[in-house]
């Protein structure tokens, strides 16, 4: 929930830190960069910890919750998106983020992200995209470039890549997003857009694995990013962002910034049980208060 | 006692009595027989409201097949003066809407039975010639179609509706509470209620008018209305909204779908989030998030769904978020066959998912219980913080039955939910140990309660145990703790909150039928026959709270057995091998019925007079069905080729 005092800081970074005493991840790897912006976003937006819950799947990235504060679900392989789907369904007051790799949001877990995507729930998913198996040390991953060489392609990779932007377009996603976690300030700022955004974000963020990708490391992406934000791109359409996200692809130009965003109704908008009822959650589990009247049915 | 060969007392049964036109009918079966998208399923559900309506108990068994057009579908209806559990192959009455329905259903028609088919479409009567002379049965024929066309040209689906006129005016039955529910069903569709209306009366008219052949009713024994009319999904579905439901995530099956249907007709009305869900991947991933953060959680499925539900019903287990999974068995593996009968999965769900976490399974009885155990299902979850299976089965989810109105105040137990620090836990820790192994749940907004839920193992504070700490001496203690903790919650459940085995019929019989689940009604109804028609005392001992066993309660009643015969619908006696396992007892035979057809008391009967019994079932090894076992004298009766 957005606090509303404006000129009081409610909530402080220290809101956001937990008690684990060192991420996980290899020194160098860009999901410190994740870390720090988001919990700068959720700062800035005055989110309350203790109304939000951060998803995660399996991957080193996946690791991401237990370093954020608030409330988490670390769960199994490429099933967090319909398990954030189910608790801001449950409680539509969450301020529900996904964190995950691009193995468990575009490898195992395409399925959930695509449906998630396209029932425009308010929550923020974040591609922590490396574009290879950090965790398991070293295979391809859906988002590795073509030719790319890792333990599971030794002879190159012949499988075109995913490109999470043009899915995230052709899911339906209302607000799609690329950043890049060399440059904080850029990364923030998007976070801040995604997390504020009222419906399905999607935030692939390039985040080098420094250990593992020796191809797509930071300098490979210093020498291609481009801020959208610094051209006459126009958010509002669709044809366009589709062209933009191609650009890597057929440019070798990597952009970054807001590819499109458009306003639709929520599901939770939308969602009848909600309309008479409210929050699920608050209303603790009580039966219908109309549930006897519906015994005339089965006469 | 014992005496184990049953062959001479059970020769002669089951009795069947023919069809008595001199006597007051007590008890009437009827087998419609015809094409799918004939519309028999919703004209069995009219008809069972009607004698409802008048005071009779009914039970309403479809025959589907995955057909949605075309193939060939039956449904029988049985009703009667006093309550009964099941229904029975036999019946007095066929009707044929085509030649096929005749070839299928007459060997299953009664002596002296009514044959009534419809003489609209080529029927060759020739060919049943003989079996129609033997058993003496009354042929008549009503041309359903022609009249349904003289109605409205393009709906001969109004044949149903002529066919209902024809029974009631064979029974002797007034007509007008079935235009009442007709009218009901058609309230806004004045139009298609007329044309019911007009085909009632002409099939009534048709039958009086042509023929002299009538039976008498027996006034009954019970209320009129004394029952609602519903299916098993709908106690299911029912039992989850009294329990306070909030959030259903569903992907359609057969036989689960209309669980899915029913409460996503309702769902404004209760205020329950329900959705269709992209697979049960995603069905059993939202409602494991839903389950943490607070609600009442339900998925439906069938056998096919929760192998791929796998994997989140173990992180449900390990981060010990309550939900529950209602699983309606069908003909398995795989595909198997969807739209026939099964007990196949019970063990399938104590053990699904990778390593080892306890749960809870019902498998309810009849419908009251598919109610009931559903809103204990709610409570065993929250209470005891682990997933909790609900076994109904084809068969139950889809027998139609006149059942006592549910009680809908029914008790909500939530189990322990953080509300501030208490002397024995003076600040919160998401898996604090404690005695019972149950440790308060916390959901946002709790602001002391903030944890990441984690699948990996992990400490009491839930952090994951698997990455940096893994493998350190605090880590290795920690987790052999959690364990420990979580199969005490096991531990308590057995004991205080899993009912043991159910008795019926006489104490201390000389024959106990054994069974759990749906296939109980059939045991009832044989029970009772065998009483009636043997020299032996029968009674059954039924489970419906499977797992955790309360392996001392079940001893105890199993000990009470004199000789006993095992009825599971399934291939390798899931129930058997797990009573061996838990209580080291093994019955004197075992009936293995896998055909998919609704097991009923005339089938346990005739599986009965296959059975050699054996003595001391100890000194048989244990064994799946094997040819060793018949060698010894242990038949297992589940031969595809039985007769009936």
């Amino acid at each position: 929930m957005v606090a509303t005092q404006q000129n009081v800081q409610l909530f402080t970074q220290k809101d956001w830190k937990t008690d684990v005493a060192k991420p996980t991840w290899c020194p160098g790897c860009g999901d410190y960069g994740v870390l720090s912006a988001t919990r700068k976003a959720l700062v800035e937006l005055q989110i309350d910890p203790t109304d939000t819950l951060v998803i995660s799947g399996i991957g080193c990235s996946s690791n991401f919750p237990h370093f954020i504060g608030g409330y988490g679900i670390h769960s199994v392989h490429g099933r967090a998106a319909p398990n954030a789907v189910g608790a801001k369904l449950s409680n539509p007051d969450l301020t529900v983020i996904v964190a995950g790799g691009d193995g468990d949001g575009l490898g195992i877990g395409l399925g959930g992200f695509v449906h998630a995507a396209r029932r425009n729930l308010d929550i923020t998913y974040v591609i922590m995209d490396n574009q290879i198996y950090g965790l398991t040390t070293g295979q391809t991953s859906p988002t590795s470039l073509l030719g790319a060489k890792t333990k599971s392609t030794p002879y190159g990779n012949i499988e075109r890549p995913i490109n999470p932007i043009s899915m995230a377009l052709a899911a339906e996603a209302t607000f799609v997003a690329r950043t890049f976690s060399g440059d904080a300030k850029h990364f923030a700022e998007v976070m801040k857009r995604a997390i504020a955004h009222k419906g399905f974000a999607i935030v692939d963020a390039l985040s080098p694995c420094v250990t593992f990708n020796k191809f797509n490391t930071y300098d490979y992406f210093r020498e291609r990013v481009y801020k959208l934000e610094e051209t006459d791109h126009d958010t509002s359409d669709l044809m366009a962002a589709f062209k933009k996200a191609y650009e890597w692809e057929f440019e070798d130009k990597v952009p970054i910034g807001v590819f499109y965003e458009v306003q639709r109704p929520t599901y939770e908008e939308q969602e009848l049980a909600y309309k008479e009822f409210g929050n699920p959650v608050k209303r603790g589990p009580q039966r219908p208060p109309n549930l006897k009247k519906i015994i005339k049915d089965f006469y | 006692m014992t005496q184990f060969n049953l062959q001479d007392a059970l020769k002669d049964l089951p009795k069947i009595a023919p069809l008595d036109y001199d006597r007051p009918v007590e008890r009437f079966a009827v087998r419609w027989g015809g094409a799918a998208g004939d519309g028999l399923q919703s004209t069995g559900l009219l008809v069972s409201k009607y004698f409802n309506k008048l005071g009779y108990h009914i039970h309403g068994v479809p025959g589907n097949q995955s057909a949605i057009r075309g193939g060939h579908i039956w449904y029988h209806l049985e009703f009667s003066t006093k309550e009964f559990h099941n229904y029975d192959n036999m019946a007095d009455m066929l009707i044929a809407l085509n030649e096929f329905s005749i070839g299928m259903h007459l060997k299953e028609l009664k002596k002296k039975g009514i044959l009534l088919y419809n003489n609209s479409k080529r029927v060759n009567l020739d060919k049943f010639k003989d079996q129609i002379e033997e058993k003496e049965i009354t042929v008549i024929a009503v041309p359903l179609t022609n009249i349904a066309r003289e109605i409205e040209l393009k709906t001969p689906v109004l044949g149903n509706t002529v066919a209902v006129g024809a029974m009631l005016k064979i029974l002797d039955l007034p007509t007008e509470p079935y235009l009442e529910t007709l009218k009901k069903r058609f309230f806004t569709k004045e139009r298609i209620y007329k044309m019911n209306e007009e085909a009632l009366h002409k099939g009534y008219d048709f039958v009086d008018k042509n023929t002299s052949i009538r039976l008498k009713m027996a006034s009954t024994t019970l209320e009129p209305s004394h029952g609602i009319v519903v299916n098993g999904n709908h106690g299911v579905a029912l039992g989850a909204a009294a329990a306070g439901l909030k959030f259903l995530a569903q992907y359609p099956i057969t036989p689960a779908s209309s669980i899915l249907t029913y409460l996503a007709k309702n769902a404004k009305k209760f205020g329950i989030v329900v959705r269709q869900v992209e697979d049960e991947i995603s069905a059993i991933s939202s409602i494991v998030g839903a389950g943490w953060a607070g609600v009442r959680a339900m998925t439906a499925t069938s056998g096919p769904g929760i192998s791929l539900m796998a994997e989140n019903i173990g992180l449900a287990g390990i981060t010990e978020t309550p939900i529950v999974i209602v699983d309606s068995m069908r003909g398995g593996p795989s595909t198997g066959v969807p739209t026939k009968t099964e007990q196949g999965d019970l063990l399938p769900v104590i053990n699904v998912s990778h390593g080892e976490f306890p749960r809870a399974v019902f498998a309810p009885r009849n419908i009251q219980e598919a109610y009931s155990l559903t809103v204990k299902a709610f409570n065993i979850a929250e209470k005891y913080q682990m997933p909790v299976f609900v076994l109904v089965d084809f068969g139950l989810s889809e027998r139609l039955e006149n059942v006592k109105p549910f009680d809908f105040d029914v008790e909500i137990d939530r189990g322990k939910i953080w509300d501030g620090p208490t002397d024995e836990l003076p600040e919160y820790h998401r898996y604090a140990f404690t005695d019972d192994g149950i440790s308060p749940r916390a959901f946002p907004p709790s602001p002391e309660g903030k944890h990441i839920a984690v699948g990996a193992e992990h400490d009491i504070d839930s952090f994951s145990l698997a990455g940096h700490k893994a493998g350190f001496p605090e880590a290795r203690i920690a987790k052999v703790k959690m364990f420990e903790k979580r199969y005490r919650k096991l531990e308590k459940l057995a004991k205080e909150d899993m009912a043991p085995p159910k008795w019926d019929g006489p104490e201390n019989a000389d024959y106990t039928l054994v069974c759990w689940g749906s296939v109980y009604s059939a045991c009832i109804e044989a029970m009772n026959v065998l009483n009636q028609q043997t020299e032996f005392t029968w009674n059954v001992l039924s489970f419906a709270e499977m797992y955790p066993v309360p392996t001392e309660k079940v001893k105890t009643e199993l000990s009470k057995i004199n000789a006993s015969i095992m009825v599971e619908a399934n291939y390798t006696g899931q129930l058997e091998y797990l009573l061996w396992l838990y209580a080291q007892w093994r019955p004197n035979g075992s009936i293995r019925h896998i055909d998919g057809e609704i097991l009923t008391a005339t089938r346990i009967i005739s599986y009965l007079k296959d059975l050699k019994l054996v003595e001391d079932p100890y000194s048989v090894p244990y064994s799946i069905p094997s040819k060793e076992w018949n060698d010894v004298g242990y038949i297992v009766a589940n031969k595809a080729s039985h007769p009936l």
